[in-house]
C-alpha cells in the first residue's frame, strides 16, 4: 500500500505562466515516455519478477515516479494558472484548454491521451529490465529535448532534477539486471524463463 | 501550527526535502548493494537527521502524513496549502 507525504520530492514554484510550455511538459506526465507510464510500468513488472533485489528496485522506482508525475503535474498547473484568454489564443494551448480548461490531463504533448500501450509487463526479468532501461533513457532524452525549449529558471530547475533522476534510475536497474545474470546459467542467460519455467530459478 | 509560515518555502521543509532525498536514494542504492556498510552507515545517519526534521515541520507548520496529525480541536492535515498551491 502507500501513504501520501505532504510535499514535492522536488519544489516547484512557477512566477510567469506560460501556456505554450505546460502544453509541451505535459508529455513528461501522460507522454509516451512520460511518468505516468513509468511508474505503471514497474509497480505492474514487480509482480512476476522472482528476484527481491529486483523487486525492491521496481518497487522503489516506481514510487519515486508517483512523485515525479505530481511535479511534473504542479508545473503544468502553476504554468497555467491566471491564463486570459489572449494568452490561451496565442500560445496553441487552445485545443487542450477546449478540452480540460485547466485541469491535469494524461496525454502527450501532441494531446494523445494516455495509453498503457506505450509499455509492457513482459513477465521475463530479462526482458523487463531491459525495457526499463530502455525507459529511463527515453524519458531522459525527453528532459533534454524540454531543456532545449526552457529558458525560464522557476521551470529548468524542477526538470534539470527529474532528469538527473532518470540517469541514477539507469544505472540501478543496469545493477539489478547484472544481479539477475549472476542467478542465470552463465553460458546461456536465455536457457529458460526463471519466472516461468518451473524449477529453474535458483 | 502557524499560518504565518509558508510550508513550502520554509527551512523546516528544506530539511525535510534534503533529508528525505538523502534517503531515498540511499535506499535504492542498497537494493542493489545490500551489504555495502559505508552506505548502511550512512542511511542509519540520515534516517536520524529526517526523522529530527519531520518532528520540527510537523510541530511547527503541520502533518505531512495523515498518521501525523496532531488532533486537538480541528483536522490539521487540510488545514495548510498543499505542495502544489506555492504562490508564484
Amino acid at each position: 500500500m502507500w501513504n501520501y507525504e505532504r510535499r514535492l520530492q522536488c519544489p516547484v514554484s512557477v512566477k510567469n505562466p506560460n501556456p505554450k510550455l505546460a502544453q509541451v511538459i505535459l508529455a513528461a506526465y501522460g507522454g509516451p515516455d512520460g511518468e505516468l507510464g513509468a511508474s505503471m510500468r514497474y509497480l505492474s513488472q514487480r509482480f512476476s519478477m522472482p528476484y527481491r533485489g529486483a523487486i525492491g528496485v521496481l518497487t522503489d522506482i516506481g514510487t519515486e515516479e508517483l512523485g515525479h508525475l505530481e511535479i511534473v503535474s504542479a508545473l503544468v498547473y502553476q504554468l497555467t494558472r491566471n491564463l486570459t484568454p489572449e494568452q490561451i489564443e496565442n500560445s496553441g494551448f487552445a485545443p487542450y484548454y477546449v478540452d480540460h480548461t485547466t485541469g491535469i490531463y494524461p496525454c502527450s504533448a501532441a494531446g494523445v491521451p494516455f495509453s498503457a500501450g506505450a509499455f509492457q509487463s513482459k513477465g521475463d526479468p530479462i526482458t523487463d529490465l531491459t525495457e526499463d532501461l530502455a525507459a529511463e533513457q527515453k524519458a531522459r532524452t525527453t528532459y533534454d529535448n524540454l531543456l532545449r525549449l526552457i529558458d525560464d529558471p522557476d521551470v529548468r530547475e524542477p526538470i534539470r532534477f527529474l532528469r538527473a533522476r532518470e540517469i541514477i534510475h539507469f544505472q540501478r536497474f543496469g545493477e539489478a539486471l547484472r544481479n539477475v545474470q549472476e542467478q542465470l546459467d552463465a553460458k546461456n542467460f536465455y536457457a529458460f524463463n526463471p519466472a516461468f519455467d518451473p524449477g529453474a530459478k535458483q | 501550527m502557524s499560518d504565518r509560515i509558508s510550508p513550502c518555502g520554509s527551512e523546516p521543509m528544506l530539511r525535510v526535502s534534503r533529508a528525505g532525498f538523502a534517503l531515498s536514494d540511499a535506499a535504492l542504492y542498497l537494493d542493489t548493494h545490500p551489504q555495502d556498510a559505508a552506505a548502511l552507515a550512512y542511511y542509519q545517519k540520515m534516517r536520524a537527521i529526517h526523522d529530527a526534521a519531520v518532528a520540527d515541520y510537523t510541530a511547527q507548520i503541520g502533518p505531512l502524513s495523515a498518521n501525523d496529525v496532531l488532533t486537538d480541536n480541528e483536522w490539521a492535515w487540510i488545514k495548510n496549502p498543499w505542495p502544489w498551491q506555492t504562490e508564484g
